[in-house]
C-alpha cells in the first residue's frame, strides 16, 4: 500500500507541475484550434486522474480482497542501501560528464571503467589499470577510428 | 523465370554477394551498439557507395539496414539495452531468458526468427509490391492517428499486474513525447530554454536510460551474480518441438511486420510491440510472457525483420522514405541517377532484381554471421561482473554521445536511469512508457493535422475507412483486455484466501 501511495503522490506532483508548465506555453499565430498546450493539458489531467485512482485503489484494496498479496514480495536489500549504491553509479556518470570536456574521451573512459570496476568490488591492481586502458582503446578504435564519431578531445581541442 | 536468371547472372557478374555480406556485418555491428541507429550505420557507408556500381551500392545499403534491424536484439537480450527502437519489445522476455541462464537459447530464437521474418518480408516485397504500395498511398493523417491509438491499445496487455500503473506509465511516455517544438506551430514546449530539447527527446535515449542505466543502478546493490559455469555460453537454435510452438508468433510477427512496413513512418517499433501483444493473446503459455517466453522473443524479432524488407515498398514504388534509414536508401538510389517510382521497375529492372537477390543473400548471411559472432557476444557478457558493468557504462556513454554528438544527451540518459529506478521501486512498467514516447509525436501531429483538414470536426476519424477500421480494432483490443482483467479479478476474489497469497 505504501508503495502505491508513494507512486500516486509522485505522479500527482508530476501532473500538477506539468499542468502548470503547459498552461504557460505561448500561443502562436500559426496555432490550430487544439493549440500547443491542448494535448499536454489533457495528459496532465489524465495522469492526475490515474494518480488519484491509484491512491483510492491502494486504500480500498485491503477491503476488496480478503488478503493482501504484498506479503508475497521477494526479499530485497534495504532501500537505503539500494539508493546509496544507485547514487554511486549515478555519481560516476556525472563525474564522466564533468571530466570528458577537460580530459577528452579516451582518458575519461579509462577513468570511468576503472571507477566502475572498483565500485563493483574489483580491487585496485595493475590488471584493472591494464583492462581499463585496453577497454578504452577498443572503444576508441570502434567509435572514433571505425565509425568516425568526433568524440570530445582533451581541453576541447 | 527471367527474373531468376537475371538475379543469378547479377550474382555471378557483379560483387553483389560481397556487398550483401559486408552490409549485413556492418549493420549488425551498428545495430548492436546502443545509440548507433540503423540510419547512422547506413549514413556512414553512403560516401563509400559513390564510386560503386549501382547494384552493389544499393545492395550494400539495404543489407546494412537488414543487419542493423537484427543487431538491435543482441544487446536487448544480453544486457537489457535495446540497440534500436524496434528491439525494445524483445527486452522483456529476451533479457529474462538471459537472467535465467538461457541467453544462448534467446539469441538462437531471435536469429532464427529474424531470418524467417526477413525472408517472409522479402517474399512479400517481391510478390505484393504493387498492392502493398496502394495501401501505403491510402494512409491519411487520420489513419496515422488511428494507427497510434492501435499501438497504444496494447498498453493494457503490457501493464503487468496493475492496469492503472500501466496507463500512468503510458501517459508519462506521451508527456515526454511533447517535449520540443510543437508539431503544428513550432512553439517550444517544456524545453526550459535548452536548444538541445527543441528537436524533442529521442526515444532511444529514454529506452537506454530506463532499461540499461537503471539496471546498472539496480545491479550495484544486487547481492547475487551467476557464475559462468551455470549459464549457456553457446547459441542454441530451437528444436523441432519449439519450432512448432514458435510458428504461430512468427506468423503473427510476419503478417503485422509486413503491413506496418509498408506504411511510411510506422516503422518496426509499433510492429514489434503489436506482434508481442498478439503473440501473447494467442499463446497457450500466456503466463510465461514477461518471464522468459521464447514466443515473446520470436514474435517481435520476426516482425521487425519483416519490416526491414517491406519498408522498401514505399521507397521503391513512390520514393516516399518512411524512416531515416529509408531516406538514406533513397539518397543512395538518387546518387546513382535512379528515380524511384513505377518507372524504376520498367527502366531499371536489373537494379530492382539485383536488390531482391542481394536482400536474399543478406538474409542467408545474417544466419551465418550471427552463428559466428553470437558465441563471442555471449562469452563477453559472462565476464566478471565488475568489468562487465564498467564496459556497459562505457558503451552507453559512447553510443549515446554518437547520436547527436552531445553530452547533454548523456546527461538525459543518466536522468532517465534515475526515473527508471523510481519506476522499478514503485512498480511502474517500462514498456507502456516506451510506447508512449515512440507514438506520442506521431499521434499528436496527425491528430492535429486531421482536425485542421476537417475544420475541427472529430467525425473525420470515422469517415476515413482505414482510420475507422484501425480504431475499431483498437477498441476491440482494449475491450478484450479489460474483460480478461475483470474476469481474472472476479475469479481471484472468489478464490480461497490461500490462493490470493
Amino acid at each position: 500500500m505504501t508503495r502505491d501511495l508513494t507512486c500516486s503522490a509522485v505522479l500527482l506532483i508530476i501532473s500538477v507541475s506539468y499542468y502548470a508548465l503547459a498552461s504557460g506555453i505561448g500561443r502562436s499565430a500559426l496555432a490550430d484550434d487544439v493549440g500547443p498546450a491542448g494535448l499536454p493539458i489533457l495528459y496532465a489531467t489524465l495522469l492526475a486522474t490515474l494518480a488519484l485512482a491509484l491512491a483510492a485503489k491502494a486504500i480500498l484494496r485491503p477491503l476488496l480482497l480478503r488478503a493482501a498479496d504484498d506479503a508475497a514480495a521477494k526479499p530485497a536489500p534495504p532501500l537505503g542501501f539500494v539508493l546509496r549504491r544507485a547514487a554511486g553509479v549515478f555519481a560516476i556518470g556525472i563525474g564522466y560528464l564533468l571530466i570528458v570536456p577537460l580530459a577528452g574521451y579516451f582518458v575519461a573512459l579509462i577513468l570511468v571503467i576503472a571507477a566502475m570496476a572498483l565500485f563493483y568490488g574489483e580491487r585496485a591492481s595493475a590488471r584493472l589499470a591494464a583492462t581499463a586502458i585496453a577497454g578504452a582503446a577498443v572503444f576508441w578504435v570502434l567509435f572514433v577510428w571505425l565509425l568516425g564519431i568526433p568524440m570530445p578531445s582533451m581541453w576541447g581541442t | 523465370m527471367d527474373s531468376l536468371l537475371l538475379a543469378l547472372t547479377l550474382m555471378a557478374t557483379t560483387p553483389l554477394i560481397p556487398a550483401a555480406v559486408a552490409g549485413v556485418s556492418w549493420g549488425i555491428l551498428g545495430g548492436a551498439l546502443p545509440g548507433i541507429s540503423p540510419s547512422i550505420t547506413m549514413a556512414l557507408l553512403l560516401p563509400l557507395t559513390y564510386g560503386m556500381e549501382p547494384n552493389s551500392a544499393i545492395v550494400l545499403l539495404a543489407s546494412t539496414y537488414v543487419g542493423a534491424e537484427y543487431g538491435g536484439s543482441i544487446p536487448a537480450i544480453l544486457i537489457n539495452t535495446p540497440g534500436t527502437n524496434a528491439a525494445a519489445a524483445t527486452v522483456l522476455d529476451g533479457y529474462a531468458m538471459q537472467q535465467q541462464g538461457r541467453g544462448g537459447e534467446a539469441l538462437g530464437i531471435s536469429l532464427y526468427s529474424g531470418v524467417l521474418g526477413g525472408l517472409f518480408g522479402l517474399t512479400m516485397l517481391i510478390v505484393l509490391t504493387e498492392p502493398l504500395a496502394r495501401v501505403a498511398l491510402a494512409f491519411t493523417p487520420m489513419a496515422y492517428f488511428a494507427l497510434g491509438i492501435l499501438g497504444l491499445s496494447v498498453i493494457a496487455s503490457l501493464s503487468g499486474k496493475s492496469l492503472l500503473k500501466g496507463l500512468a506509465a503510458g501517459v508519462l511516455g506521451l508527456m515526454i513525447a511533447t517535449v520540443g517544438s510543437d508539431p503544428v506551430s513550432g512553439v517550444p514546449r517544456f524545453t526550459f530554454g535548452q536548444p538541445e530539447l527543441l528537436d524533442g527527446i529521442a526515444p532511444i535515449l529514454i529506452m537506454v536510460g530506463l532499461f540499461a542505466v537503471s539496471e546498472l543502478y539496480r545491479q550495484a546493490s544486487a547481492t547475487q551474480w551467476r557464475k559462468t559455469g551455470d549459464v549457456q555460453t553457446k547459441i542454441r537454435f530451437p528444436d523441432s518441438a519449439l519450432r512448432r510452438r514458435l510458428l504461430r508468433p512468427q506468423l503473427l510477427g510476419s503478417t503485422i511486420g509486413t503491413l506496418e512496413g509498408v506504411m511510411p513512418g510506422a516503422g518496426g517499433t509499433i510492429a514489434s510491440f503489436m506482434s508481442y501483444n498478439e503473440a501473447r493473446r494467442w499463446s497457450r503459455h500466456k503466463e510465461e510472457f514477461g518471464k522468459g517466453s521464447p514466443e515473446g522473443v520470436a514474435a517481435p524479432e520476426t516482425a521487425n525483420n519483416a519490416v526491414a524488407a517491406t519498408a522498401l515498398v514505399p521507397v521503391l514504388s513512390f520514393g516516399i522514405p518512411g524512416s531515416n534509414s529509408a531516406a538514406i536508401l533513397l539518397g543512395g538510389l538518387l546518387v546513382h541517377g535512379l528515380i524511384p517510382g513505377p518507372r524504376l521497375f520498367e527502366e531499371n529492372g536489373d537494379i530492382v532484381v539485383g536488390l531482391y537477390a542481394g536482400l536474399f543473400v543478406a538474409c542467408v548471411s545474417l544466419l551465418l554471421i550471427g552463428m559466428l559472432i553470437l558465441p563471442l557476444c555471449l562469452w563477453l557478457v559472462h565476464r566478471p561482473k565488475a568489468y562487465l558493468m564498467a564496459f556497459i557504462y562505457a558503451l552507453i556513454f559512447s553510443g549515446v554521445y554518437s547520436i547527436n554528438h552531445s553530452l547533454f544527451d548523456v546527461g538525459l540518459v543518466l536522468l532517465a536511469g534515475v526515473a527508471g529506478t523510481f519506476m522499478r521501486l514503485v512498480g511502474l512498467p517500462f514498456l507502456p512508457a516506451v510506447l508512449g514516447v515512440v507514438l506520442g509525436y506521431l499521434m499528436e501531429s496527425n491528430y492535429r493535422r486531421s482536425l485542421v483538414l476537417s475544420g475541427g470536426d472529430h467525425g473525420i476519424f470515422l469517415e476515413d475507412a482505414i482510420s475507422l477500421g484501425l480504431l475499431t480494432t483498437a477498441m476491440l483490443f482494449i475491450t478484450g483486455s479489460l474483460a480478461m482483467r475483470a474476469y481474472l479479478f472476479i475469479r481471484r476474489r472468489h478464490a480461497p484466501v490461500e490462493n490470493q497469497r
